[in-house]
């Protein structure tokens, strides 16, 4: 018997010395198939960026030597465009936030800017000196990332290991030396949505001076309607718009709001949500939650509002409405509501828009009237409604626009018609899904 | 031997009895002429909405019908005046079958990334998450779409780790869409961190702007 169980366990020892070996191999050659596969990924990824970069400064370098109109328009979409592949690239490297997003940035601004330059040359406008020497300048430092990836890529990087290894890093280590954070780029002069005035733009609608917390504790009790002593400390935030946070109870529910440190307004508040289905409300059940959320705006002093597009998700109503002034809905300003549909109760407000936007306007000088506006859409479009609205462009700037709203070929449409010029500003396409409208 | 095979055979049954309820779900529906609980909610559901005026009563009439036909239109479902699954599902009567239209496709992977990355934190914490992401689209310094700001390398550990790929729950598909709706609690921040678990230096030099539960969020 002694044997046999010897025997066995002999048998089954050799057994799981050989199953273990074979899986070994098997898991390794996995491994390594696994890690070639990403690898030849990233080096694609890498081989394209230069590829891309290479092409950009050639077109840069085109621009700087080009003259006629038509050429260097065409020339700075085509610009353009090459970022966009160029940044795409970048993006699909294995290499960190922290030594890539300089090259980001540069290729980013690079592209909007010469996009800003088309549209200043098709609407009528002509290049500077200044945008000539940014061009040239542009192209110099493009030809300088070529030459640093280039050396990267003569001196074996992405070697055998390049890429692949770097994948089975710990996440907190840096991957490779693709590292970009010391390089120099130009300073771009220009206002687009990348460019430096736009993402440095601050709050125009805050007004008035800092106040304590005490103050803002006031506020926060008499815009929700609850006793001040019972509002707890929710930390402050000191982000775009630097703010005190409260939160409390009421009417059983939890909720928070935040109020700006400078001017003591509303930046949000939200009530903790009942939950609910994800459905669109019948037309006339959309009127009452928007009178309900315009009814709330106007108590909080906002004055009159015009509703605009809705979602509605976990029971709720995300409202969009927009202030007048002038029968000029204002949209720069957009405040969002959340109502909920059972009760038709506001539970939440946004105010971000506003606080960054809202200022005093003059939105006179109109001098394109409906009836020559509506003379430049397109042929075939079958309008529904037309009003004034002040929208806001890419560039932080405001144009006041005659708004038609209509369909052609069984799409919705939300047209912009410049009320001082005449041209054309935007075209919104409108989607409507479960959840309700959505525009792009 | 037959020891083994008792429990074999138990959990064949039970997985026979599982098979079957799991079939008999779908096949339930509403129509004229039903009553009961079920039928009550629906009503219910359909009032709050605006489609049904008629009481809350559990009896599927006239009435329940035209609003089931109303709803059913507004929402795009085949118009039968009969709540089946599509439609009960819509209703919140019957559990949801996943998936989304394509227009939800950025809605979804911001909701799977908040599901990954902040999972227990305050509903609050989880808009922050979404938002994050928002303000990267919209900055220079990172990639321009949301699926290229989450799958950046090394931006997110959950991509890494693989929870980025779990189902997302409903908190976490509210949060994504209060974020694209433009509610934004981290004030703008660009980065986040959780101070147990990062020795990132470059991530903890950056400005703060506020914590929320278990994240620092900054600048």
């Amino acid at each position: 018997m002694k044997r046999i169980y010897k025997t066995m366990a002999a048998v089954t020892a050799g057994l799981l010395i050989v199953g273990l070996t074979v899986s070994t191999i098997v898991f390794h050659s996995q491994k390594e198939s696994l890690k070639n596969q990403l690898g030849a990924v990233y080096t694609k990824a890498f081989e394209q960026l230069l590829t891309d970069v290479d092409s950009l400064k050639a077109k840069l370098y085109k621009l700087n030597a080009s003259s006629g109109t038509g050429q260097y328009t065409m020339l700075l979409m085509d610009v353009w465009r090459q970022t966009g592949d160029t940044e795409s690239s970048l993006s699909a490297l294995p290499v960190s936030y922290a030594g890539t997003s300089t090259l980001t940035q540069f290729i980013n601004r690079t592209g909007d800017y010469c996009r800003y330059l088309s549209e200043k040359l098709t609407s009528g406008g002509t290049l500077t000196q200044d945008d000539y020497n940014q061009i040239r300048q542009l192209a110099v430092s493009c030809g300088e990332v070529y030459d640093e990836l280039g050396t990267l890529y003569t001196t074996g990087y992405p070697d055998e290991n390049g890429f692949a290894e770097d994948v089975f890093l710990a996440s907190d280590e840096e991957a490779g030396n693709l590292d970009f954070s010391n390089q120099q780029f130009p300073r771009l002069i220009y206002d687009g949505p990348f460019s430096e005035s736009t993402e440095n733009k601050q709050p125009e609608g805050l007004g008035g001076f800092e106040v304590a917390r005490e103050q803002a504790a006031r506020t926060a009790a008499e815009f929700l309607g609850v006793d001040a002593g019972t509002l707890a400390d929710a930390g402050e935030q000191n982000g775009l718009i630097p703010c005190y946070g409260f939160s409390g109870v009421r009417d059983g529910k939890s909720f928070e709001i935040s109020i700006s440190k400078q001017g003591g307004q509303v930046l949000w508040y939200m009530c903790e949500s009942c939950g609910g289905i994800s459905a669109i409300p019948t037309d006339e059940k959309y009127a009452e939650l928007t009178a309900s959320a315009r009814q709330f705006l106007t108590q909080k002093g906002y004055g009159q509002t015009a509703a605009s597009y809705a979602q509605f998700y976990d029971g709720m109503a995300v409202i969009n409405l927009a202030p007048v002034q002038d029968g000029i809905v204002l949209y720069p300003d957009l405040i969002k509501v959340w109502v909920d549909i059972p009760s038709a109760a506001v539970v939440g407000m946004d105010a971000q828009n506003y606080l960054m936007s809202h200022k005093a306007r003059d939105l006179n000088g109109l001098t394109v009237p409906e009836d020559e506006a509506r003379q430049t859409l397109t042929a075939g479009i079958e309008i529904k409604g037309v009003r004034l609205a002040l929208i806001p462009t890419d560039t932080n700037e405001e144009k006041v626009c005659w708004e038609y709203t209509g369909s052609k070929d069984g799409q919705d449409y939300i047209i912009y018609i410049d009320a001082r010029t005449g041209a054309q500003e935007d075209i919104f396409v409108i989607q409507h899904t479960n959840n309700g409208t959505l525009v792009m | 031997m037959y020891k083994i095979r008792k429990p074999l055979a138990v959990l064949l049954m039970l997985l026979a009895v599982l098979f079957c309820c799991a079939a008999a779900i779908p096949a339930a529906s509403y129509r004229m002429g039903s009553s009961g609980d079920a039928v009550r909610e629906i009503q219910r559901r359909l009032k709050d909405w605006g489609y049904y005026k008629g009481n809350v009563d559990g009896y599927y009439g006239a009435l329940t019908q035209d609003a089931v036909i109303a709803f059913q239109k507004k929402h795009g479902i085949a118009v039968d005046g009969v709540v089946g699954a599509q439609t009960a599902e819509k209703l919140g009567v019957a559990p949801p079958s996943g998936g989304g239209s394509s227009s939800d496709k950025d809605v979804y992977l911001l909701a799977r990334l908040v599901h990954g990355e902040a999972r227990g934190e305050p509903y609050k914490g989880k808009v922050a998450v979404a938002a994050v992401v928002l303000n990267r689209v919209e900055s220079s310094l990172f990639p321009n779409s949301i699926a290229k700001v989450i799958y950046q390398s090394g931006a997110f550990s959950v991509v890494s780790d693989g929870q980025i790929n779990l189902s997302p729950d409903q908190e976490s598909l509210r949060a994504a869409r209060d974020a694209l709706n433009g509610w934004d609690p981290s004030g703008g921040a660009l980065f986040y961190y959780n101070p147990a678990k990062t020795s990132n230096k470059y991530i903890r030099s950056r400005p703060v702007i506020l914590t929320i539960a278990n994240h620092v969020f900054c600048k």
